[in-house]
C-alpha cells in the first residue's frame, strides 16, 4: 500500500524525558529515510493511559505502537518476568548480554501475540528507597513496602516471603510516605529523583535489585501497513534507538545518584558489608521460588544458562 | 447542565415486578460488597485480621458492575441525567415526537456502544488477564456491552407510553446496528450532522450520557479508530484505584440524609450560632455544606434538606425571595471541603495527590461560606429576623445528641491524614459508620427493605454519574488523540503573556463551561486540557484544581440550566424565573469569592506551604 502512515507511539515516559528525546529522534529518522512515507506521533507522560490500556489501545487499533516497561511486558508474556528476579543480574553489562542470548526467543513470543520488536528499552536500575537506615534483611522486613495495586501476584509473593507489602495506585503514594503507609518503594533513582521520593524516603541502599528492562513496540498490523521497502528503514531506527538508550540511560541513573545524594540522601552499604551474604542467599531463595511459580522455568533456565556463561567469561572470575 | 429531578415511572407488575426487585437486590449487594472489601484491607495491614487477596483489584471491578447496572437502574427508573431544557416542551404531540426522537437515538448510541464494548471484552478473552485467582478481566468486562443492551432496550420503552410509538423508537437499535457494522462509512467523512443530532435529542431531554458517548463515537469512526476506543477508556476510569470513593462517600451521604440526622444537626448549630444576627441564615449555609461534602452537590442536599431549612428560616422570619436564593445556593457549598467528590475526582483525573487537594480546599471553601454567611447576617439584621439565645446547656444537649454525625468528618480525616487508610478505605469506613449509626444506634433506617431503598436510590444516581462519566472519557482520549490540548497550549501561549490575562480568561471560559456541563463531566473533559495551561503559566496544580471546582461550583447557578436552579424550583415549587431573580445576588457573591480564590493562590497553599507540601 502506498498511503502514508502517521505511527501513533504511546508511552509513560514524561513529555521532554531523554527517553521521549530518543524516541522523537527515531520518528525524525523515520521521516528522513521514507520521505515521509512514515512518521510518527508520540503520546508521551501516561496520556494514553498505564501499560495495560496502551496494550489494549494497540489491539483495538487506536494506537500503533508503544515504549512500555516490564509491566506491560510481563502482560503480553510472563517470560518477561525473567527480569524481575531479584540480584539475578549483577550489572548492566550482564544484564545486557543475557537480553541479547534471550532475544531470539523473546522475539518469537512478541511475534505471536502480534507485535514487531523495534528494541529493547531500559529505564533505569531498581533500588531500594526507604524512610528508615536499612541494613539487614530483617530491618527491612519491618518496613511496609509499597507495591502496585492491582499487581497481586507480586503483593502476594512479598507477604509469602515474609514481608509487608502495602498496595497503592501511584496517586497515594506520596500521601503513603507522608502519613507513614509506606516505608519503602523500589524504583529506579532517576524515576525517584524525578518523583522526589527521596524527600520522604532518604535512604538508598547501594545493593540494586533489578534492572527495569522495555521494548519498543509496533502492533504487527500497522507494521504490515508499512511498504515493504520501508521496512528495514524503520527497524534500523529503532536498532538506533536502543543503543541510545543503552548508552545514555546508564550514565543518567548514576547521575541522579549523585543529585540526589547532594541533596541530602544518603546511601546505605550493603554490598560489601557484613550483611551482604545474607541478602545473596535469600535473593538466591527467592529466585528459586520465583523459577516455575513467576517466571516459567524454560526462560529462566536460559537466563540462568546465558548469565553463568557470561560471568564465566569474565577475566575476573574465580 | 444536568438535572436529577426525579420522574413518574410505571410500576411494573407480575414476573416483572420479581425481576426488577431481584435487579436491586442484585446492585445493592454489589454495592455492599464494595464497601466491605476495604474494611478487610485495613484490618489486614494493621495485623488485626487477613487482608483479602485482590482485594482493590474486585472493588474496582465492582465499581464498573455498579456503575452500568445502576445507569440500567436509573434508566428504568427514567432518572438517567439530562438537561432540563426538554421540561419546556409543551405536553402532547411535540412531547410524543421529541421523546420518540431523544429514544430511537438513545437506542442506536447504546447499540453502538454495546458492540463496541463486545469487541473489548474480545480482545480482552484474548490477552487473557486476570482480576483475582481464576477470574478474568474480561468477565469483569462483561457487564458494559450487557449494560448498554439493556440501556437500549429501556430507552426505547421510555420514549412513550404508547406501543406504537415505542416501536417507531426501536428503529434507533437498527439504526445502531447499521452504524456498528459498516464504521468504514463515516471514515473521512464530517462528523458534524451527527454532533447536531445528538445536540437537538439532548436539548429535547435525552440522557446526557447519549450525547457525550455519541459524540465520542462519530467523532473516533470519523477518524477511523473503531468505537472500541470508548469503553476502553470507560474501563480505565472505572477501575482506577480511587473511583471507587465516589459510590462509597455517596453512600454515606444517603445513610446520613435518610434519617433525622439532618435535625439534629440544625439544632447542634442552632445552638451554637442562632444567637448572632442572621444566625439561622449561617446555620443553613453550615448544614448544607456539611451535607453536600458526602453527596457531592448533586442535588441531594437542597432535595433531603430544602424542606426542613425553609421551613426554618421562614419560622425565624427571613424573607421568602432571600430564603429561596440562599437554599438554591447552599446546595452546592461544601464541594471544596474533604472528602467532596469533585475534589476527589479532579485528583483522579489531573493525577496529584487528593489529599493536597483536601487540604487546599479547606480556606477557599471557608472563604465561599463566609461571604455566603455574611449575606445571611446583612439579611438577618435587615429583616429582624428571630434569634436564639444562647443557652450552653441546650448547645450540650444538641451536641450530644448528634455526637455520632459530628465526628464523621473526624473520623474520614484522622484515617487519612494518620495514615491508617486510603481515601478509597477511607470512604469504606464512612460510608460502614453512616450505616452502624444509622441502622443501630439512631434507627433511623431499618434493616431490610429501608436500608435496600436507600441503597437503591444511591445506585440510581451512582449509575447516572459514572455512566456519564465513563462515556466522557471516552470523549477525552479522543481529544487526546486529536492532541487538542497541544494545540490549546500553542494557541494560547503565542496569544497571552500575562498570567492575570490568563486566569481571567480561565475564569470565563470555565464558566462557560459551568453553565453548559455537569462538573462531573467538565472534569473528566476539561482538566486534561487546562493542565498543561496552568502549568505553562507557573499555576501550582493544587491551585489550579481548586479554580476550577469553585468556577464549576458556580455553574450549577448559573442561568438557564444551573442544575440547583432546577431542583429549587422543583423543591420549592416555584417558578424558575423566580429562582433565577432569588439566586442572583448568591450567584454575585459567589463569583466575587471565586474571583478571590483564583488572584490569591495564598487560600489555597498557605496551609500547604505550612506543612512543607509544596
Ligand atoms: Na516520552
Ligand atoms: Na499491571
Amino acid at each position: 500500500s502506498a498511503k502514508n502512515l502517521n505511527v501513533k507511539m504511546a508511552t509513560l515516559s514524561p513529555d521532554n524525558s531523554p527517553w521521549d528525546k530518543i524516541l522523537e529522534d527515531m520518528g525524525k529518522s523515520w521521516q528522513k529515510d521514507t520521505d515521509g512515507r512514515v512518521s510518527l506521533t508520540i503520546y508521551p507522560g501516561g496520556v494514553s493511559g498505564d501499560e495495560a490500556d496502551i496494550l489494549r489501545k494497540m489491539k483495538i487499533g487506536q494506537i500503533h505502537a508503544a515504549a512500555i516497561s516490564i509491566s506491560g511486558l510481563a502482560d503480553i508474556d510472563k517470560d518477561f518476568t525473567v527480569f524481575e528476579v531479584p540480584l539475578f543480574y549483577r550489572d548492566f553489562a550482564e544484564m545486557s548480554q543475557v537480553l541479547d542470548e534471550l532475544t531470539p526467543s523473546l522475539n518469537k513470543k512478541l511475534d505471536e501475540k502480534g507485535y514487531v520488536l523495534l528494541g529493547w528499552g531500559y529505564v533505569g536500575w531498581v533500588h531500594f528507597f526507604t524512610s528508615k537506615q536499612v541494613s539487614s534483611l530483617d530491618d527491612f522486613k519491618a518496613l511496609k513496602i509499597f507495591t502496585w495495586a492491582g499487581d497481586n501476584t507480586m503483593e502476594d509473593w512479598w507477604r509469602r516471603n515474609g514481608f509487608k507489602p502495602v498496595a497503592l495506585a501511584a496517586t497515594d503514594i506520596v500521601t503513603g510516605l507522608e502519613t507513614g503507609m509506606i516505608e519503602a518503594i523500589s524504583v529506579p533513582p532517576l524515576y525517584a529523583m524525578q518523583m522526589q521520593f527521596h524527600k520522604q524516603t532518604p535512604y538508598m541502599a547501594d545493593l540494586g535489585l533489578a534492572p527495569l528492562v522495555g521494548a519498543i513496540l509496533m502492533s504487527k498490523r500497522a507494521f504490515n501497513r508499512i511498504d515493504q521497502a520501508d521496512r528495514e528503514a524503520v527497524l534500523a531506527a529503532g536498532r538506533i534507538a536502543q543503543k541510545q538508550v543503552f548508552e545514555r540511560i546508564p550514565k543518567l541513573d548514576e547521575t541522579a545518584v549523585a543529585l540526589m545524594e547532594g541533596s541530602g540522601m544518603k546511601i546505605v552499604k550493603i554490598k560489601d558489608s557484613d550483611n551482604s551474604q545474607e541478602w545473596v542467599d535469600a535473593a538466591e531463595q527467592f529466585a528459586e521460588a520465583m523459577r516455575g511459580d513467576i517466571v516459567p522455568e524454560p526462560i529462566f533456565d536460559e537466563a540462568l544458562a546465558a548469565r553463568d556463561r557470561y560471568r564465566a567469561a569474565q577475566p575476573d572470575s574465580p | 447542565m444536568s438535572e436529577a429531578i426525579p420522574q413518574e415511572s410505571e410500576e411494573a407488575r407480575g414476573p416483572l415486578r420479581a425481576l426488577h426487585q431481584a435487579e436491586n437486590l442484585f446492585v445493592a449487594l454489589l454495592l455492599g460488597a464494595m464497601a466491605v472489601l476495604p474494611l478487610f484491607e485495613i484490618l489486614g495491614r494493621t495485623g488485626l485480621g487477613r487482608g483479602i487477596p485482590g482485594g482493590l483489584p474486585v472493588v474496582q471491578h465492582l465499581t464498573l458492575w455498579v456503575g452500568f447496572l445502576g445507569a440500567a437502574l436509573a434508566a428504568r427508573e427514567g432518572r438517567l441525567l439530562q438537561l432540563a431544557t426538554g421540561n419546556f416542551i409543551p405536553e402532547g404531540r411535540w412531547r410524543t415526537v421529541s421523546g420518540v426522537l431523544t429514544g430511537a437515538v438513545g437506542a442506536a448510541v447504546c447499540v453502538v456502544l454495546a458492540r463496541a464494548s463486545w469487541e473489548l471484552v474480545a480482545i480482552e478473552k484474548e490477552g487473557g488477564l486476570d482480576i483475582v485467582g481464576p477470574i478474568k478481566v474480561w468477565v469483569g468486562q462483561l457487564v458494559m456491552p450487557v449494560a448498554f443492551a439493556l440501556l437500549a432496550v429501556r430507552l426505547v420503552l421510555h420514549a412513550s407510553t404508547d406501543w406504537k410509538w415505542r416501536a417507531v423508537a426501536a428503529l434507533g437499535l437498527v439504526g445502531g446496528e447499521l452504524i456498528a457494522r459498516f464504521p468504514l462509512f463515516f471514515e473521512g467523512r464530517a462528523a458534524w450532522p451527527w454532533l447536531l443530532i445528538l445536540l437537538v435529542a439532548t436539548v429535547l431531554g435525552g440522557p446526557i450520557f447519549v450525547a457525550i458517548g455519541g459524540a465520542a463515537a462519530f467523532l473516533f469512526l470519523a477518524d477511523g479508530i473503531p468505537a472500541a476506543a470508548i469503553p476502553v477508556e470507560t474501563y480505565r476510569l472505572a477501575v482506577s484505584p480511587t473511583l471507587a470513593a465516589i459510590p462509597l462517600f455517596t453512600l454515606t451521604g444517603f445513610l446520613l440524609a435518610e434519617g433525622k440526622a439532618s435535625e439534629r444537626l440544625l439544632e447542634v448549630f442552632r445552638a451554637l450560632f442562632g444567637w448572632i444576627p442572621g444566625g439561622t441564615a449561617v446555620v443553613c449555609a453550615v448544614v448544607c455544606a456539611f451535607f453536600t461534602v458526602f453527596t457531592g452537590g448533586s442535588g441531594v442536599t437542597i432535595l433531603a434538606l430544602g424542606g426542613l431549612l425553609f421551613q426554618a428560616l421562614q419560622s425565624d422570619r427571613y424573607g421568602e425571595q432571600f430564603s429561596l436564593g440562599l437554599l438554591t445556593a447552599s446546595g452546592s457549598l461544601g464541594l471544596l471541603f474533604p472528602p467532596a467528590l469533585p475534589l476527589i475526582l479532579y485528583g483522579i483525573v489531573a493525577e496529584i495527590s487528593i489529599s493536597d487537594l483536601f487540604v487546599g480546599g479547606l480556606i477557599p471553601g471557608l472563604v465561599l461560606l463566609g461571604l455566603i454567611s455574611a449575606w445571611g447576617v446583612r439579611e438577618g439584621l435587615r429583616a429582624g429576623a428571630q434569634r436564639t439565645e444562647f443557652d450552653l446547656g441546650r448547645a450540650g444537649a444538641a451536641v450530644w445528641k448528634a455526637k455520632w454525625e459530628l465526628l464523621l468528618p473526624v473520623v474520614i480525616l484522622v484515617s487519612i491524614f494518620g495514615g491508617f487508610a486510603t481515601i478509597l478505605e477511607s470512604s469504606a469506613v464512612a460510608a460502614f459508620y453512616a450505616f452502624v449509626i444509622q441502622v443501630f444506634v439512631h434507627r433511623d433506617v431499618k434493616l431490610g427493605r429501608d436500608l435496600l431503598q436507600v441503597v437503591q436510590q444511591c445506585s440510581v444516581l451512582v449509575g447516572g454519574v459514572l455512566i456519564i462519566l465513563g462515556v466522557a472519557t471516552g470523549l477525552t482520549s479522543y481529544l487526546v488523540d486529536a492532541q487538542v490540548a497541544q494545540s490549546l497550549l500553542e494557541l494560547v501561549s503565542e496569544n497571552v503573556e500575562s498570567k492575570l490575562v490568563f486566569l481571567l480568561g480561565l475564569n470565563l471560559f470555565l464558566l462557560l463551561v459551568g453553565c453548559l456541563m455537569d462538573i462531573f463531566s467538565a472534569t473528566v473533559v476539561v482538566v486534561p486540557l487546562i493542565i498543561p495551561l496552568g502549568a505553562a503559566f507557573g499555576i501550582h496544580p493544587v491551585h489550579l484544581g481548586i479554580i476550577f471546582i469553585a468556577n464549576l461550583e458556580l455553574g450549577y447557578l448559573t442561568p438557564p440550566v444551573g442544575l440547583n436552579l432546577f431542583l429549587a424550583s422543583y423543591r420549592f415549587e416555584r417558578p424558575l424565573v423566580a429562582v433565577y431573580r432569588a439566586a442572583l445576588p448568591m450567584l454575585l457573591i459567589l463569583g466575587v469569592g471565586v474571583l478571590l480564590i483564583t488572584y490569591v493562590p495564598w487560600f489555597t497553599l498557605g496551609i500547604l506551604e505550612a506543612l512543607g507540601r509544596v
